[in-house]
């Protein structure tokens, strides 16, 4: 259990998804803090909302994820991005990476697997948990 | 939360997601993803550490 729940928003076109892990968020106590379809939404999401951190596909409408990625980390270089995505050809992976994503996460994934790695991101964030 | 997600709409999704599995097979697995970010961060955290 949290001090306060993890803000978190989620930027994904598939509405299947979203759904996915906005339940996945839900089950694990965090908040999803807002939802967009589109790359040009997702940094005006992040503006607004500033959250813990923001889970993001690559193929996004308007502007793609790693767009996205260099825009947000450009204006907030503390922000935390995780890519959640079909897409994992080395250079991708390598340039969302060096880029400063915290982590590469892929859909294909088993739930718990998805649910381990954003347990070990949001543990990194240094949101205080406190005893249930 | 049924105004919110269409079933229809996710069922032609995860059709199409699918489909595109199948197509461009995932190259790199999740461990390979995580070897190759333990990997940058080690390449990245000398760097910091001498500024």
């Amino acid at each position: 259990m949290f001090a306060r729940k993890p803000r978190i928003v989620l930027a994904d076109d598939e509405i299947h998804i979203r759904y996915l892990i906005r339940n996945v968020m839900l089950a694990e106590g965090y908040e999803v803090a807002g939802e967009v379809n589109n790359g040009e939404d997702a940094v005006a999401m992040y503006r607004e909302v500033r959250p813990d951190l923001i889970v993001m596909d690559i193929n996004l409408p308007l502007k793609t994820g790693d767009v996205v990625l260099a825009d947000i980390l450009g204006e907030f270089p503390d922000a935390k991005v995780v890519m959640l995505t079909m897409v994992a050809d080395i250079d991708t992976v390598k340039r969302c990476l060096e880029l400063g994503a915290v982590d590469y996460i892929l859909k294909s994934n088993p739930v718990e697997e998805i649910k381990r790695i954003l347990r070990g991101v949001v543990a990194s964030l240094g949101i205080e948990e406190v005893p249930a | 939360m049924s105004e919110r997600y269409d079933v229809k709409q996710m069922r032609q999704e995860i059709k199409a997601d699918e489909k595109l599995y199948r197509a461009k097979p995932v190259l790199l697995t999740q461990q390979e993803i995580d070897a190759l970010r333990a990997q940058l961060r080690q390449a990245k955290s000398p760097k910091e550490s001498q500024t």
